[in-house]
């Protein structure tokens, strides 16, 4: 509830001493983090982009009505992921009553893709197959916003590193190290989907 | 270059080709979203945009006490605080009067018991919060009233789990002694403005319209929806509807949904994902059949939110209640003049060169 104003008072008066209003530590992270939270979304939701839309608003919504918003910027993230996950279900459950068929992640595909991983490049015939890239699709947008960033930069739209680390204030090599980091979280969460985790 | 390596080298740029990367939200949805962060009073959907003006007050009455050690002000501050209520009960009177209570309420880490009251002009009420944080708790008991011409908050405690920061607060608010802050009505105007903004109205709308519709359907037996009814002594009826089974809830929503269709202005839009977090959710509404009117209802064991919240419309007893609490502060009360402490420039210089002393 609401109705706590010098409680609410007092903790401003602690919170300024160590960080900023959550209001605004909201709108920073949320203002770092939109286009990897809702890409995450837009992929659950079959690339809906309308759905994509109201979703995020709602995210917004209820993110903005809770009183207990984490301190650190990538607990903030993953809290706010976290909130987009309960929403993508709501919505699916919805929609499987009029039949529609889940977007979600597939084991078997997963399995594919990760046995796949053990054994070198990619073949062709799995990477031309809609699900092998829907699962890979899955998989990346549920890292966080920055992890995103960087491997779409490098892989989607084809930017060398030394100009994604320009961009960044960033070293080429950190730039390499990060997008090594990229892969292996890739590979943990494929692996996570091909055993059915959350 | 290893394994993965390569695999990912293939398969996201393989992907990357295909020219699936999605993008980001328009920027009209992310002004949309943005702006839901950029006013903390957008911040859900409370009876009143209180907190904005409960939080400034709150952080006036910490300035303010911290400056009672440089203003300090007796001469019968139990008369004083009197004096103040009364001023309020007479702006309070006439005026219809909403009285939210709050039984053990707990959402998130927050738990609240006490009492609110407001009208259209004023917002008071006595108030015991618990804010749970990982190094403790931070424990508030206040009371409090606003009006556009002014108002007070009467601080009995603040405990704080940081003790750097109880040491703080114990050097102006020592143990045994209330403080009485009053406060300028040119300092909370805008504020109390803005958070009343039609919301009393809406309120009582809902209650004297759909709420009290509602329980007349429901005794006439139009439909039961799964509600028990229990005459008073004083003539009103109390109706409670223990939401258990999506059935009841069903039959609730006919009911609300006829009663609005018969009200003609609005339309019931029921989202069927949120029947599950309504499941378990109790109400309770006490009726007058004689006056057609709802007195109080209650929702209890809604999603998240534990306790009971009752709202109650009624007249006047708010100067009543009000001057008992002020009454049982006792004589150890003492009263600080916000208003003259901002005049001050000089007082507030005393008062930073004092904090850096």
């Amino acid at each position: 509830m609401e109705l706590t104003g010098a409680a609410a008072a007092a903790r401003i008066v602690i919170e300024s001493e160590r960080c900023e209003p959550s209001h605004q530590r909201l709108q920073r992270v949320f203002g770092q983090s939109a286009d990897g939270l809702y890409r995450y979304i837009v992929v659950r939701v079959g690339g809906d982009r309308h759905a994509a839309d109201d979703l995020i608003q709602q995210v917004c919504y209820e993110a903005a009505r809770k009183r207990a918003v984490p301190l650190d910027d990538a607990q903030c993230e993953a809290w706010l992921f976290g909130i987009a996950r309960n929403r993508i279900r709501k919505h699916w459950r919805r929609l499987r009553r009029r039949g529609v068929q889940l977007v979600g992640e597939d084991a078997t595909v997963a399995g594919e893709l990760v046995a796949a991983m053990e054994k070198g490049p990619l073949p062709p015939e799995v990477l031309s197959k809609r699900e092998s890239i829907a699962q890979l699709m899955l998989a990346i947008t549920a890292l966080p916003a920055a992890d995103q960033q960087i491997l779409f930069a490098f892989y989607f739209d084809g930017r060398p590193q030394q100009a994604i680390a320009a961009e960044r204030g960033l070293t080429a090599k950190s730039v390499e190290t990060r997008l090594y980091r990229v892969r292996s979280r890739l590979r943990a969460i494929l692996s996570e989907n091909q055993r059915g985790e959350p | 270059m290893n394994d993965l390596d390569r695999f990912f080298d293939e398969s996201l740029a393989g992907v990357g080709r295909r020219g699936t990367a999605p993008d980001g939200p328009s920027p009209d949805v992310r002004a949309r979203c943005m702006a839901q962060f950029a006013h903390p009073r957008m911040r859900g959907r409370h009876l009143l945009r209180r907190p904005a003006v409960l939080s400034t007050l709150g952080v006036i009455a910490v300035i303010a006490t911290a400056s009672g050690l440089l203003f300090p002000t007796n001469g019968g501050p139990v008369v004083r605080a009197a004096t103040v209520l009364e001023k309020l009960s007479k702006q309070a009177a006439g005026a219809d009067l909403i009285q939210v209570d709050l039984d053990k309420v707990a959402v998130d880490e927050i738990l609240a018991n006490g009492n609110v009251y407001l009208t259209d002009k004023a917002v008071a009420g006595d108030v015991q919060v618990t804010v749970s944080e990982d190094e403790g708790a931070i424990e508030v008991d206040v009371s409090f009233a606003v009006t556009n011409e002014g108002g007070w908050v009467l601080v009995r405690k603040i405990r704080m789990p940081d003790p750097k920061v109880q040491v703080f607060i114990d050097m102006f608010l020592p143990s045994g002694i209330d403080t009485l802050i009053k406060i300028p009505g040119d300092l909370v105007r805008e504020e109390l403005e803005e958070g009343f903004d039609g919301k009393i109205e809406h309120i009582q709308s809902l209650a004297s319209g759909q709420v009290a519709a509602f329980a007349k359907m429901v005794l006439e037996s139009k439909s039961s929806a799964g509600a028990t009814t229990q005459k008073l002594p004083d003539g009103t009826v109390r109706i409670s509807i223990e939401i258990d089974e999506a059935a009841t809830l069903r039959n609730l929503i006919e009911m609300v949904a006829a009663v609005a269709g018969e009200d003609g202005e609005h339309e019931v839009d029921v989202d069927d994902t949120d029947v599950e977090e309504l499941l378990g959710t109790r109400l309770a509404i006490v009726y007058d059949p004689k006056t057609e009117s709802v007195r109080s209802f209650s929702i209890t064991g809604i999603h998240g939110i534990a306790g009971v919240i009752t709202v109650s419309l009624q007249g006047g007893e708010i100067a009543h209640d009000l001057l008992d609490s002020a009454r049982v502060t006792g004589p150890k009360t003492r009263v600080l003049d916000l208003g003259a402490l901002l005049q001050s420039a000089d007082g507030l210089k005393q008062l930073i060169d004092r904090h850096h002393d």
